[in-house]
C-alpha cells in the first residue's frame, strides 16, 4: 500500500530508508524517522483504536506523550508491550502491533454494540448496577474485566535486560526544547554539572514542528548549534529518549532512558531501559505545553486531531493527514497549522469563535487566501470511521447563536489553547495557579529547588521562552554559587498575537446529554454529560468528580482532558476554575515497565547470597544447602543416594556415638571491649555477668523492652575487659544495631566498643564423645583434660598450626568444642580436623542434624520456637532471669499480661504413634476435631524424628503447658485427621545432662 | 609467610568466572581481588592526644579526622570509618602483630583494637568506567570534584556494605565483608557488563 | 528517596540509613517502681506528630553513628540533624 499522505519533501525523516511494518495484520511501509502514528497517517490510517467503554472508533489525536487513543499491543512473546503509545513508538523495520480494546478485530469489534446502549451506561453505571445481588459479583467481575479494556498483560517472561543507576548534578534540565536547550547551555557554560533529559530521539521540542528564526538561524539550525556546543562541554550529559517520570523528595528525579526500543528486534542488545535516579542540586523544568482539545459533539471521530499534532505530522514527519481540513481554534497559534496545511497542499478553512484576530499569523493566513470564519464554532462532527463533515454554529456571548452551515472535511485540527505541562512541578509538591489571561494553570510557588521555564511556565512566545530559560539558569547558578558566564541574548522576532478566547464546552448547556457525546477524557470515555451528571448527583469536588467519572485515571493520566473537565465542572457549578480546584498529578508521568522498576535485582541478584569460607568444601562433599537469612548453610550431606531422613539419621548417630562437625561460621560474633563491658552485658542479658571469670563462657537470653525473647547465644570472657558475644545467625546485624543504639543514645557514658567479627572468625562445632580425641590430635598447646578445660570455658591454642580460640560449649548435649580460626585459614583447619577425625568416622553434619540434636535436648531456636511473643518465663527459663538487677525488658515480665498462667508455654510433645512426625505449625486442640470452631491451645514449633530415641518428638507452645505435662491432647492436620500426643518436658534425651560434662 | 600459601581468598568460589569476565581487558573496567591484606579496626577518642600519639608512634602516620586516608612510608594506612573509628590497613605486618603492638601502646587508654583481616577483602577497581559501574548500585557522588584522590567513605553497592577508597585517578579500592564478597563481585561484574563484554 | 545529612558524613541517600523513630525517649530508672501504665507508656506510646518531629536516625551503611533529626512529617524536609547529646544548642546541620 502506498504512502498516499506522504509529502514529497521536508521533515525530519529519511525517505531513502523505507521500513516495513504490520498493524492489525496488514503490512505497510513507513520511512526512517517515522513514529508508528506518523507511518499509519502516511498510509491514511486514522481509525486505529476502539474506546475503552463505548468501543467507539478512535483515531490518533496527538503526536506525543499525551496521546489517549492510539494505544497498541506491541509485538508478542518476550517483547510484548501493552498500551504502547503509537505516537511515541519510533518505527523500526518489522514492527508489529495491533489495536487494544478490539476483539476479534478493530472493524468487527464485538463490543462495538456498546455505542448503541451508551446512553444507558453513563458514569457511575457500574457502581450502581453491579452492586447486588452480591453473589453475582464473580460473574459481573468476569464480564467487566473482559469488557474493560486496554492492553493485555504479556504471558511470556520478559527477557530484556533493565538496569538502574544513580547520578548527581548541579542542574538537571527536563526537556530539550528551546527553553531546556537554552538553560542547559547557560548552566553548562558556567561549568556546572548538567544533565539534560528529553523524551524524544531528537532535541528541539516545539521547534521540530514550528518555523522559527533565532539569531538569524532557522530554528533547527540553532538547535544543532546548541547541541554540538553542549556535546563539547565535558560536564554536560544529554539523555535522549529519556522520560523524566518522577519528581521525588529532596530533588531526586527518576528518568527512564529507552535504549533499544527504536531498533529492530534482531538488532537489540544490552540494556533495554535504564532508570536514572538523579539527585540534582537544582532542577529546571522545561517540559513544554500540551494543546487542549475542544469539546463538541463527536469530537472523538478519527480525523479530529489537535492542531499542533497536525503541524507535527506535516512539518516533522512529512505527512499530510487530510486534504480537506478545517482548523477550529480559539487562538492565534493554530493559524500556523492552517498555514502548514495550506503549504502542504490541503484546502483549509479556519473556524474561530472570536470576532476577529489581528495577530501576525491570522494575517498571514488571510493573505494566503485561507478562508476564516470568525464568530463561528464547530458544534458537531459527523462521519462514521472518519470525520466527513462538521456542523458550524454562530457563536455570540458565549452561546451558540444559530446554524452557520456545514463543511465537508477529512481532517479537523482543533486548538483550545495550551496547558503547561505541570506534572513534575505538581509532583515536586508545587501548587498550580490559574492564570486568567492565559486561561491555563501555571506553576505557583516552588516547594523544592526547581524553576519552571518556557511553555510549562506559561510563556508561549519564543522570545519569552528563551529569555525565561536564561533567567532560570542564571538563578540556579547564582543559588549554587557559580560565577555567571556571559549570558546570551538570542534575538528572536516577536510575533504579534491576539488574545485567546476561553472556550470550554461548545454546545447548548441545556442539551448536554441529549445529543451526541462531547468527550472530555477520551481514554476513559468521559463526556461533558458525565460531568453534568456527577454535579447533579452532588459531586462538587473535582477529586470526587474524577473518581465518579474516572476522568484522568487512564494511562494518560488526563493529560489532555483534565483542564477541560475542570472548567466544565466550574461552569456547571457556576464558580471559577480556581474555586473548583486543581487536580493533583502523581508519579509517574508516563507508565514505567516492571522491568525498569525491578532493574537487575532479580533471581540470584535479588538479595545477597552469603557464604562461609567452607562453602566450596561443602559443595565438593555433596552438601545440599538451606537458606538461613542471607546465608547458604549445608542442610545435610547425603551419601550414596540417601534421602534427608537417612542422611540425618546417620549424621545424628555419628554425633551421639562418635564425633561430627558442623560449620557454625554463620553465627553472629561481636567483639566487646572496654571497662564497662560487663555493665553493658548486664543490661542486655537477663542473667548476671559481673562474676563471670576470665576464660569462662555463659549462655544469655536477650529481651526486647516488651520482655520478649529476641536473641540468645553464648558470650565468652576473653580478658578482664574483653568479651566475645555470639548471636543467632539471622540476628547478628539486628543485635549489633540494638547494642549500638543503646550505647550511643542511652548510655554514651559507658566505655565500651563493639566490633563485628562474624566474618573474621570461621567457627566449627566438633561434637560427640570422641571430639576431645580429635582435637588432641591437632592441638598440643591446650590441655583438654576434663578438669583442666571444663564445660563452658575457653582456651587459646594452636589448632592445626593456626592460632585458635577454642570454647568448650555444646548445642547438642554432647561433649563438644567450638573452634574459631581466622576465615582465610578456615578450610585448612577444617580439613586437618576431618583428617584427624577420620579414625573415629568424623561426620560433617548440616543444619537439619543440628536441629534434631538440639531438639532432643529441648534447646530453643529463637525465631523458630519463639516468635516475638514468648518471654523467658514462657520458655521455662525463669531461672535465667536475674532478680538482683534491672535489664532491658525486665519490667515487662511483671505486667499483668506477662504474669498470666495461661500464656502459651514451651512444652514437648510425643505422638502416641512414635513413627508419626507432626507438621510444624500444626494446631493443638483438646479433642479430636473434624473442622469447625475449636479452641486452639497452641502450635507445634519444631518437630523431628529422633534417631537416638527411635521415635518422633516435637516442641510446641501451649496454653498453660508447663503445668500440663502428662496430659493427652491432639494436633489437627490439614487433611482432617487429629493426632493424639502426650504433653511432656521439652528435654527428651539425657535429661540429667551428664554427657556434655564428661 | 607459610600462612600465605594455605590461606584462601573469599572469592575462591568464582575465581574462574572472574578470570573469564574480562574479554576486552581491563582498559575500561578492571577488577582484581587484593586478598589477605591486614585489616585492624581501631577505636578510640580522637580528642585524646595520648591516644593519637600512641597510635602515631606505632603506625607512623597521623590518624585522619575526616573522610580521608592517611598512609605511612612503610605501606600502612589509616582509613576514617567514623568519628572514633579507623580501619588500619597493612601489607607488611600481620593482623595479630599489629593488634598486639597497638594494644601495648594503648594500654591505659580507653580503646579497642581488633584484627579483622579475615573479615574483609579488597577489590581493586580500575579504568575509565569505574564510576559508572559503581553508580549502578551505589548512591554516592564520586565525581572527582566531590570525592578526590585520597578520600574514603562508606556506603553500599546494591545490598552489600562497602568502604570506597579513591587511590589514584581511575583507581579505587572497595573494602567488602568476606561473606558479601562473592555477591558484591558478581554485582560489579553484572554492572560492568556493557564495558567488559 | 530522602537525602539525609549525617552530622559526620554529610548529605547521603536515605538507603544508607535506618530510622529509629521518636527521639528523646529516656528509659525510666527504677522501672520496677513504675505502674503498668507508666511502663507501657514508655514502651509503646509514641507521638504521631504532624509537623516538626524529633527522631533518631542511624547511618547504618556509613559511619554507624546514631544521631538526632528534626524532620517535618508533612513536607519531609529535615530542619536539622545533630549528634546525640548535642541537644537544642548543639552543632546544627541543615538539610539544604
Ligand atoms: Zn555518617
Amino acid at each position: 500500500m502506498a504512502q498516499t499522505n506522504r509529502i514529497p519533501q521536508g521533515g525530519r525523516i529519511n525517505r531513502a530508508v523505507p521500513l516495513t511494518f504490520h498493524f492489525n495484520g496488514k503490512t505497510y511501509q513507513g520511512v526512517e524517522g517515522d513514529t508508528l502514528a506518523s507511518a499509519l497517517l502516511a498510509n491514511d490510517v486514522h481509525f486505529v483504536a476502539r474506546s475503552w467503554k463505548y468501543h467507539r472508533p478512535r483515531g490518533i489525536i496527538t503526536a506525543g506523550v499525551e496521546e489517549p487513543n492510539a494505544l497498541v499491543q506491541l509485538e508478542s512473546g518476550a517483547y510484548e508491550v501493552p498500551n504502547a503509545r503509537a505516537t511515541e513508538l519510533e518505527l523500526y523495520d518489522g514492527l508489529s502491533a495491533k489495536s487494544v480494546n478490539a476483539k476479534p478485530s478493530l472493524e468487527n469489534d464485538r463490543l462495538a454494540v456498546n455505542q448503541k446502549i451508551a446512553r444507558f451506561i453513563p458514569a457511575g453505571f457500574y457502581y450502581k448496577t453491579f452492586m447486588w445481588p452480591q453473589k453475582m459479583w464473580p460473574k459481573y467481575e468476569e464480564f467487566i474485566r473482559e469488557a474493560a479494556g486496554l492492553g493485555e498483560a504479556p504471558t511470556v517472561l520478559d527477557t530484556d535486560r533493565y538496569d538502574k543507576r544513580y547520578a548527581h548534578c548541579d542542574v538537571l534540565v527536563v526537556g530539550g526544547g528551546p527553553a531546556g536547550l537554552a538553560a542547559a547551555w547557560v548552566a553548562g557554560r558556567a561549568g556546572a554539572r548538567v544533565i539534560l533529559a528529553d523524551n524524544q530521539p531528537e532535541l528541539g521540542g516545539s521547534l521540530l514542528r514550528q518555523p522559527a528564526s533565532i539569531d538569524g538561524l532557522p530554528g533547527l539550525e540553532w538547535v544543532a548549534r546548541i547541541e554540538s556546543e553542549l556535546a563539547a562541554m565535558p560536564e554536560v550529559q544529554v539523555l535522549r529518549r529519556s522520560t523524566v517520570f518522577g519528581y521525588q523528595d529532596h530533588n531526586l528525579l527518576t528518568i527512564c532512558e529507552r535504549k533499544t526500543d527504536h531498533l529492530p528486534l534482531a538488532r537489540r542488545q544490552g540494556v533495554r531501559e535504564r532508570v536514572w535516579k538523579v539527585r540534582a542540586q537544582r532542577v529546571i523544568l522545561a517540559t513544554g505545553a500540551h494543546e487542549r482539545p475542544l469539546v463538541f459533539a463527536n469530537n472523538d471521530r478519527p480525523g479530529v486531531m489537535t492542531a499542533s499534532a497536525v503541524s507535527t505530522y506535516v512539518r516533522r514527519f512529512g505527512v499530510l493527514p487530510g486534504k480537506r481540513a478545517v482548523v477550529f481554534t480559539n487562538n492565534d497559534q493554530a493559524y500556523q497549522t492552517a498555514l502548514d496545511l495550506y503549504e502542504a497542499g490541503a484546502r483549509v478553512t479556519v473556524v474561530d469563535p472570536r470576532t476577529a484576530s489581528y495577530g501576525d499569523l491570522p494575517q498571514q493566513a488571510r493573505r494566503r487566501g485561507i478562508e476564516v470564519k470568525y464568530g463561528t464554532v464547530v458544534s458537531h462532527a459527523s462521519g462514521d470511521l472518519r470525520v466527513s463533515r462538521v456542523t458550524l454554529s454562530r457563536y455570540q456571548g458565549g452561546r451558540l447563536a444559530g446554524d452557520a452551515g456545514s463543511l465537508d472535511c477529512d481532517l479537523l485540527a482543533m486548538s483550545g489553547g495550551f496547558n503547561p505541562v505541570l506534572h513534575l512541578f505538581a509532583q515536586s509538591g508545587g501548587k498550580a495557579r490559574w492564570d486568567e489571561q492565559k486561561a491555563c494553570f501555571v506553576p505557583g510557588q516552588s516547594v523544592q529547588a526547581e524553576i519552571s521555564a518556557g511553555a510549562c511556565n506559561g510563556d508561549f512566545s519564543l522570545a519569552r521562552v528563551l529569555s525565561g530559560a536564561v533567567q532560570a539558569a542564571r538563578r540556579s547558578l547564582e543559588l549554587e554559587g557559580f560565577a555567571l558566564p556571559r549570558l546570551p541574548a538570542w534575538s528572536v522576532e516577536e510575533q504579534g498575537e491576539a488574545p485567546l478566547l476561553p472556550l470550554w464546552l461548545v454546545g447548548d448547556r441545556d442539551k448536554v446529554g441529549r445529543s451526541d457525546k462531547q468527550f472530555v477524557d477520551f481514554q476513559n470515555d468521559v463526556s461533558a454529560a458525565d460531568i453534568y451528571l456527577a454535579a447533579r448527583e452532588g459531586y462538587h469536588s473535582i477529586e470526587h468528580v474524577k473518581r465518579y467519572t474516572a476522568m484522568g485515571f487512564g494511562t494518560d493520566q488526563g493529560k489532555l482532558g483534565n483542564i477541560n473537565g475542570m472548567a466544565i465542572l466550574a461552569e456547571v457549578l457556576g464558580q471559577s476554575i480556581p474555586e473548583t480546584g486543581t487536580t493533583t498529578f502523581r508519579p509517574n508521568f508516563t507508565p514505567v515497565s516492571f522491568g525498569a522498576i525491578a532493574g537487575r535485582e532479580l533471581g540470584d541478584y535479588l538479595d545477597p547470597i552469603r557464604k562461609t569460607c567452607l562453602h566450596e568444601w561443602h559443595v565438593e562433599h555433596g552438601a545440599l544447602f538451606e537458606d538461613v537469612g542471607q546465608w547458604k548453610r549445608p542442610w545435610y550431606f547425603p551419601r550414596n543416594g540417601e534421602d534427608l531422613h537417612a542422611a540425618v539419621a546417620r549424621e545424628c548417630l555419628a554425633v551421639r556415638n562418635s564425633v561430627g562437625m558442623l560449620d557454625a561460621s554463620t553465627l553472629g560474633k561481636i567483639d566487646i571491649q572496654g571497662p564497662d563491658a560487663t555493665t553493658l552485658l548486664n543490661w542486655l542479658y537477663t542473667n548476671p555477668w559481673s562474676k563471670l571469670e576470665v576464660g569462662k563462657c555463659r549462655y544469655g537470653l536477650m529481651l526486647d523492652e516488651n520482655g520478649m525473647v529476641f536473641d540468645d547465644g553464648v558470650t565468652t570472657r576473653l580478658a578482664e575487659h574483653h568479651f566475645l558475644m555470639t548471636t543467632t545467625t539471622g540476628g547478628a546485624a539486628r543485635v549489633l544495631n540494638w547494642m549500638e543504639r543503646w550505647l550511643q543514645t542511652e548510655w554514651p557514658h559507658l566505655k565500651v566498643h563493639l566490633t563485628t567479627v562474624t566474618d573474621h572468625w570461621a567457627t566449627f562445632a566438633v561434637a560427640g564423645p570422641n571430639s576431645r580425641r580429635v582435637l588432641q590430635k591437632v592441638c598440643s598447646d591446650i590441655d583438654f583434660a576434663p578438669q583442666a578445660f571444663p564445660f563452658m570455658s575457653y582456651r587459646n591454642g594452636t589448632v592445626a598450626g593456626v592460632a585458635a580460640r577454642v570454647m568448650r560449649i555444646s548445642f547438642s548435649g554432647e561433649l563438644a568444642y567450638e573452634v574459631n580460626v581466622p576465615a582465610n585459614l578456615g578450610r585448612k583447619v577444617w580439613e586437618a580436623l576431618m583428617a584427624a577425625g577420620a579414625e573415629f568416622g568424623i561426620t560433617p553434619y548440616g543444619t537439619e542434624t543440628m536441629h534434631v540434636l538440639r531438639a532432643e535436648k529441648g534447646y530453643i531456636i529463637v525465631g523458630q520456637d519463639t516468635d516475638g511473643s514468648v518471654s523467658p518465663i514462657d520458655l521455662g527459663m525463669e531461672g535465667m532471669v536475674s532478680k538482683a538487677k534491672d535489664f532491658l525488658g525486665k519490667r515487662s515480665l511483671f505486667r499483668s499480661d506477662t504474669r498470666r498462667h495461661d500464656r502459651k508455654q514451651l512444652v514437648g510433645l510425643k505422638p502416641l504413634d512414635p513413627k508419626f512426625v507432626l507438621p510444624e505449625g500444626g494446631q493443638i486442640v483438646a479433642q479430636p476435631t473434624s473442622g469447625g470452631m475449636t479452641p486452639m491451645l497452641g502450635h507445634v514449633t519444631s518437630s523431628y524424628f529422633s534417631p537416638i530415641l527411635a521415635r518422633s518428638i516435637a516442641m510446641a507452645v501451649m496454653k498453660g503447658g508447663q503445668s500440663r505435662h502428662g496430659e493427652r491432647v491432639y494436633v489437627a492436620l490439614r487433611d482432617g485427621r487429629s493426632i493424639e500426643v502426650e504433653v511432656c518436658s521439652p528435654v527428651f534425651y539425657d535429661v540429667e545432662g551428664g554427657r556434655q560434662h564428661v | 609467610m607459610s600462612d600465605q600459601l594455605i590461606q584462601e581468598a573469599p572469592l575462591v568460589g568464582i575465581k574462574s568466572k572472574l578470570a573469564a569476565a574480562f574479554v576486552k581487558g581491563p582498559k575500561d573496567f578492571g577488577l582484581v581481588e587484593r586478598a589477605f591484606m591486614t585489616h585492624v579496626t581501631l577505636r578510640g577518642d580522637p580528642d585524646s592526644p595520648a591516644f593519637r600519639g600512641a597510635v602515631e608512634e606505632v603506625l607512623q602516620l597521623a590518624l585522619p579526622s575526616g573522610q580521608t586516608i592517611t598512609a605511612s612510608a612503610s605501606g600502612c594506612s589509616a582509613v576514617w570509618m567514623g568519628p572514633d573509628e579507623w580501619l588500619i590497613q597493612s601489607v607488611e605486618e600481620t593482623g595479630p602483630e599489629l593488634e598486639r603492638a597497638l594494644r601495648q601502646a594503648l594500654a591505659g587508654e580507653h580503646h579497642a583494637v581488633v584484627d579483622v583481616s579475615s573479615g574483609y577483602t579488597v577489590f581493586e577497581l580500575s579504568g575509565r568506567r569505574v564510576r559508572e559501574v559503581l553508580a549502578k548500585g551505589c548512591p554516592l557522588d564520586l565525581h572527582p570534584k566531590v570525592f578526590p584522590v585520597g578520600c574514603s567513605t562508606q556506603s553500599h553497592f546494591f545490598k552489600a556494605g562497602i568502604t570506597v577508597l579513591h587511590i589514584a585517578e581511575e583507581l579505587y579500592q572497595l573494602v567488602v565483608r568476606r561473606s558479601f564478597a562473592e555477591y558484591a563481585c558478581l554485582m560489579l561484574l553484572d554492572a560492568a557488563d556493557e564495558f567488559i563484554r | 528517596m530522602l537525602q539525609i545529612t549525617c552530622p559526620w558524613c554529610g548529605a547521603r541517600a536515605e538507603s544508607e540509613f535506618s530510622c529509629g523513630g521518636e527521639a528523646d525517649i529516656v528509659r525510666p530508672l527504677e522501672s520496677e517502681t513504675l505502674s503498668d501504665e507508666a511502663w507501657g507508656d514508655y514502651v509503646f506510646m509514641r507521638k504521631n506528630t504532624k509537623g516538626v518531629h524529633k527522631e533518631q536516625w542511624f547511618h547504618a551503611s556509613g559511619c554507624r553513628r546514631w544521631f538526632n533529626a528534626e524532620r517535618d512529617t508533612v513536607t519531609y524536609q529535615f530542619i536539622r540533624t545533630y549528634p546525640i547529646g548535642a541537644g537544642a544548642s548543639g552543632d546544627s546541620h541543615g538539610a539544604d
